[in-house]
């Protein structure tokens, strides 16, 4: 039971345990570089940023919510087919989900008209949160948070990580990195347009992807997303509030209800219409785009996106309600 | 508590700590202190199952005093202490096998019986249960067997010292997923003060490196692209489903050598020394050599108390090749409560048994580079083709999913879903450095001893490298595959 160690031994355990924890640092300083300078995924939530902070380039039209409204609503067609020509931002992006699209409220100039924020009625019944991958896009491209922000989204404590913690968890921005540019090089659709394009950053090339599209439903119609369906305190209140919010600054605050796959079977056609009617019960005076039943199964690229086709019916659908 | 997690990363220089700088005045009081880390280290998972591992150490240890007591403290016995030896050593294998077939096997039988009636006609009632698998039970369980067996055998001396064998039964760097030790080798370890030594130490550390590669690195990314085809097989080409197989043979020697690596290399650190499990399997020339190679000691249990004591190969060509089927059946079994294990069992029996007959036991001896490059790659392919029966979820499925292989797109280029392209893709390029590595390395106990490597900063930019990997790319912490067996 003796250690046998000579003083050498001894200096280079300790050397060795220094220099474990000075690279462990390294790597943990050097991570947000690599995050800011690759590509990835998240690369929206710096062009969310940046454009609502430019004041020299505002739209009037700016449409906010996540992967379903990117590829769902369809901004170059808004501008073109709407009266006045408006300018059209489609500030979507990868999971953002409606506490994420509220913490840009306060950021939307005052020269906005109208906010058109995608929703997914079933989201409601879950607690309010932020996706990890979110919060680190938006504390590595410094999004900060002000009072009236915090008055409006409960989400302070979740985004107040150490910053240590953050860049631990962008320790894979080298794999999306390089996944980015394998993707430019081998997949039909442009992550590129993805990640930049301010009207509609939809990337899909393909009406759809048979595949992805048969797993994704196999995998939804294993839960009943609207089972017992109910609207949670926290949720009515961060809606009505931001309602509020908007009405004060003359903003028009539309809710854009996006569409369900009617191949998902699990939840019954009375579950979903009472889930519909709850909403819109309880929101009745917000303006409300109801996306609910409008597409059909051929409309979907997979489980839950739309595809051209369904874009071009979402779009229609925003027009014809304006 | 997984190897691969936060809690282990504090829980190890705790232990560790506290090993040597605390308990280290008395063996007894080291080994006492072995016991209650182990427990801990279980019980993280489900505290209630420990009740199994203390039943399992203390039966055994109690059928080694018995047969010492009947014996007298000598080893010349009649028949008469003989056979009531048989009756403890017995007893002691019927209650442990017991455990272990009630956990693990009871709704299989019961399925089984159920099935093979309705087949005749006959309808019966399933009275299956809701039973939890308790973590590594097989490997405990056969680690305790082993001492009875030794002892009734008169390989080993039998042990009063309670502490000791408990330390034995629950050392935690290996309780869950093994190597399965001998008391032969372990046991006495417990006996004796450990020392620390620094190329111990050093070694130790740099197997624990290279295990977490091959798990976070290798398997895990591996997996992803593994559970997408084996979970979509019907949609996809013959040569992506080539690829899901493939990876899911560098997935499962990732996972389960990569869990060894660690183990070993954390016993280490505590001045125990834990045998070989496995010995780059892949660059095996032939089956024989693959068994030689991987998870070494299952193996060489199955042939120490099952293939021996039924004759071996000594008893005529017949006898051997039916032991030879009987082993290989128990290691399918062994695996899992399920008919794909035991038909995988059943596969390499049928591969093991031609090359014995041909007496091909050794082609090592292959010069030159094509042919042994060759009968490597034909191997792999053999050992592959096994692996999508072990991963398949029923017989049917691992049917279709071989035959889905045997189609014209199989000369088209492999192609996942989504991003998980590029997650084979990066895969692809570290099975490549893992390849390499272990290759150059192939005749050392693991891939990454570096113990002749005498430029420093070569070998700290080696380190850097992998932990930088781990780091960037290692995929999110999973469950090793072998803690369900």
């Amino acid at each position: 039971m003796i250690m046998n160690l000579s003083v050498q031994q001894i200096r280079y355990i300790i050397s060795f345990i220094l220099f474990l924890l000075a690279f462990m640092v390294l790597l943990n300083i050097v991570t947000p570089v690599l995050f800011k300078a690759l590509p990835n995924d998240y690369m929206r939530t710096k062009l969310i940023i940046q454009t609502l902070k430019d004041t020299s380039e505002v739209a009037e039209v700016i449409i906010l919510g996540n992967s379903r409204g990117m590829n769902g609503v369809n901004g170059y067609m808004l501008e073109k087919e709407l009266s006045d020509h408006p300018k059209v931002y489609n500030l979507t992006s990868t999971g953002q989900q409606l506490s994420e699209s509220a913490l840009y409220y306060t950021m939307i100039p005052t020269e906005v008209k109208t906010v058109i924020q995608c929703i997914d009625i079933d989201l409601l019944s879950k607690p309010i949160d932020i996706k990890t991958s979110n919060s680190v896009a938006l504390h590595m491209y410094r999004y900060e948070m002000d009072n009236k922000t915090e008055e409006i989204v409960p989400l302070k404590k979740t985004l107040d990580k150490p910053f240590f913690i953050y860049n631990y968890e962008a320790r894979n921005c080298l794999f999306a990195g390089l996944s980015y540019f394998l993707r430019k090089m081998l997949d039909d659709d442009d992550p590129d347009v993805f990640a930049l394009d301010l009207r509609y950053p939809s990337s899909h090339k393909s009406l759809r992807n048979d595949i992805i599209y048969k797993q994704e439903i196999e995998e939804k119609n294993k839960n009943n997303m609207f089972a017992l369906y109910t609207i949670l305190p926290e949720w009515k209140k961060l809606i009505d509030t931001s309602y509020i919010y908007f009405k004060q600054r003359n903003i028009r605050y539309c809710l854009l209800i996006m569409p369900y796959n009617p191949d998902i079977i699990s939840s019954t056609n009375e579950e979903k219409e009472y889930a519909l009617s709850l909403f819109k019960k309880q929101f009745n005076d917000i303006f409300l785009i109801d996306c609910f039943n409008l597409l059909r199964p051929e409309d979907f690229y997979d489980a839950i996106h739309p595809n051209n086709s369904g874009a071009e019916k979402i779009t229609d659908m925003v027009i014809k309600s304006f | 508590m997984l190897f691969n997690s936060v809690e282990f990363s504090i829980y190890l220089p705790v232990v560790f700590l506290l090993y040597w700088f605390v308990f280290n005045r008395k063996v007894k009081l080291q080994n006492l202190f072995i016991v209650v880390v182990s427990y801990l280290f279980y019980g993280w998972w489900d505290w209630h199952f420990l009740i199994l591992i203390v039943i399992t150490s203390f039966c055994s240890w109690l059928s080694g005093v018995c047969i010492d007591k009947l014996r007298n403290g000598t080893s010349a016995d009649t028949p008469e202490i003989r056979k009531k030896c048989k009756w403890v050593v017995g007893g002691n294998v019927a209650l442990n096998l017991g455990i272990l077939i009630f956990f693990k096997y009871f709704n299989f039988f019961v399925e089984s019986f159920i099935t093979s009636f309705s087949l005749l006609g006959i309808n019966l009632e399933s009275p299956l249960l809701y039973i939890i698998l308790p973590v590594g039970i097989s490997f405990y369980t056969f680690q305790a067997l082993s001492y009875t067996i030794d002892v009734y055998r008169k390989k080993l001396e039998p042990t009063y010292d309670v502490v000791a064998f408990f330390a034995f039964v629950s050392f935690f760097p290996q309780l869950v997923a093994g190597p399965i030790e001998r008391a032969t080798n372990l046991l006495v370890q417990f006996y004796k003060p450990r020392n620390f030594t620094y190329p111990d130490a050093v070694n130790g550390m740099r197997q624990i490196l290279w295990g977490f590669f091959k798990k976070i690195v290798i398997a895990d990314n591996c997996a992803i692209v593994v559970n997408d085809v084996f979970g979509n097989y019907s949609n996809y080409s013959a040569s992506t489903l080539l690829l899901g197989a493939i990876f899911f043979s560098f997935q499962i020697y990732g996972d389960f050598s990569g869990y060894s690596d660690i183990a070993i290399g954390t016993a280490k650190l505590f001045g125990i020394t834990l045998k070989q499990n496995f010995n780059y399997p892949y660059f095996s020339r032939n089956i024989i050599d693959f068994w030689r190679r991987w998870h070494i000691s299952l193996n060489t249990w199955f042939v120490d108390y099952v293939y021996i004591p039924l004759g071996g190969s000594w008893e005529g060509m017949y006898k051997h090749i039916r032991n030879i089927f009987i082993i290989f059946f128990l290691s399918g079994l062994w695996h899992g409560a399920n008919w794909t294990f035991i038909t995988w069992g059943i596969y390499h029996a049928l591969l093991f048994i031609p090359l014995l007959l041909l007496s091909r036991r050794n082609n090592n001896k292959q010069t030159g580079f094509a042919k042994p490059v060759i009968s490597m790659f034909i191997t792999f392919l053999f050992v592959t083709v096994g692996w999508i029966i072990f991963r398949a979820d029923t017989l049917s499925m691992a049917w279709n999913y071989i035959s889905g292989l045997f189609s014209d797109s199989l000369f088209t280029i492999p192609k996942v879903s989504g991003s998980n392209n590029v997650t084979a893709i990066i895969s692809l390029f570290f099975i490549f450095i893992l390849l390499t590595v272990e290759w150059i390395n192939r005749n050392k106990p693991f891939g990454l001893d570096l113990c002749n490597m005498p430029n420093l900063f070569v070998r700290y930019s080696f380190y850097s490298l992998i932990i930088a990997s781990i780091y960037f790319f290692g995929a999110d912490a999973s469950n090793f595959i072998y803690f369900q067996f």
